[in-house]
């Protein structure tokens, strides 16, 4: 059987399972089929940042990750992300260039004198 | 409240006398307090009408600055406010269209539900953190981040980079708990994919 649309599996592509012989290739199919689509997965992982998920949906995504590496790689990537994120204000002087302008520092100390009086 | 707490600021205390020149404040800090808000609300204009609101309190609670914290500090902690204070008006002004709009965004990174292996997730090296340490990673986290749409950058970077909860967030930005789901979903996978064009799957040499 023919898949409709062709989805090669690259060198890269380090799935645990990859269906290259018949037994790995029913497993494959019966995983695909009792895990949800990437699409899901991926929103799954979003979720799970928010709230912990139950332990069937934990397990599903281990099962999914199983055949499809690219899921796994993006939850790996999340938890980067996640780690990246937090520590951006600390970096965020020096790759911001941005000033107030001149003109604008003088507006405000005039605006601050003004409220003074 | 405890003194020891403030022990380690890196700003040096300053009296009251001197704290209350606005002029200095605004030499001092008014540069980093817009940073602090442009990356925040995205528009120079608000930016900087936030930071003139900031002093403007500052000024008027400068009794509230009893040297406890860093002047620096107990700015920001005005600022932080008047961004949220924006951020509620905002929610009551303004539809979810940027939502829709990112609907059926990254569809050409799937083929019935699943990646496309060919240009789905690729690894990314080194797995240490050692970018961290780089000027430019940042720079490049930066620019992924403006290239998300304003709402959605807004709740991400309330929700990541500030560390407010869901809850918080939603009551923030007038949104529900599902939508703010899917925006921070939306903003992870843009930005996850932003990072790995522009920087991990790049040669050295070639990232910006």
């Amino acid at each position: 059987m023919a898949a409709p649309h062709p989805n090669p599996r690259p060198a890269s592509d380090d799935s645990l399972i990859q269906g290259r012989n018949w037994f790995t290739a029913r497993f494959e199919q019966w995983i695909g089929a009792v895990t949800p689509s990437c699409t899901r997965v991926v929103r799954l992982i979003s979720d799970a940042l928010e709230r912990p998920p139950d332990w069937r949906t934990r397990l599903t995504m281990r099962m999914h990750y199983l055949v499809c590496c690219y899921c796994r790689r993006y939850e790996k990537q999340m938890h980067r992300l996640r780690r990246f994120t937090i520590s951006l204000p600390e970096h965020i002087d020096e790759v911001m260039p941005d000033r107030l302008d001149e003109a604008v520092k003088e507006r405000i100390k005039s605006c601050l004198r003004d409220s003074q009086e | 409240m405890s003194e020891h707490h403030f022990a380690k600021q890196t700003e040096p205390l300053v009296s009251p006398e001197l704290s209350s020149n606005p002029d200095r404040w605004v030499d001092e800090h008014s540069d980093f307090l817009y940073r602090y808000a442009l990356i925040r609300v995205r528009h120079r204009e608000v930016a900087q009408d936030l930071v003139q609101e900031t002093l403007l309190a500052a000024l008027k609670n400068r009794d509230g600055f009893g040297g406890r914290s860093s002047e620096r500090g107990w700015l920001c902690g005005i600022l932080k406010n008047k961004v949220c204070d924006y951020f509620r008006k905002l929610g009551r002004e303004t539809s979810m269209t940027d939502l829709d709009s990112l609907s059926g965004e990254f569809s050409e990174k799937f083929v019935g539900g699943g990646w496309i292996h060919l240009t789905g997730p690729k690894e990314w090296k080194p797995e240490s953190d050692e970018v961290m340490h780089r000027a430019e990673f940042w720079a490049t986290l930066r620019r992924c981040l403006g290239k998300l749409p304003d709402r959605v950058a807004q709740v991400f970077v309330l929700r990541e980079v500030d560390g407010v909860s869901s809850k918080e967030v939603c009551e923030i930005t007038s949104i529900s708990e599902s939508n703010l789901w899917v925006m921070l979903h939306r903003a992870r996978m843009g930005l996850r994919e932003c990072l790995e064009v522009n920087w991990f799957d790049r040669p050295s040499g070639d990232r910006k």
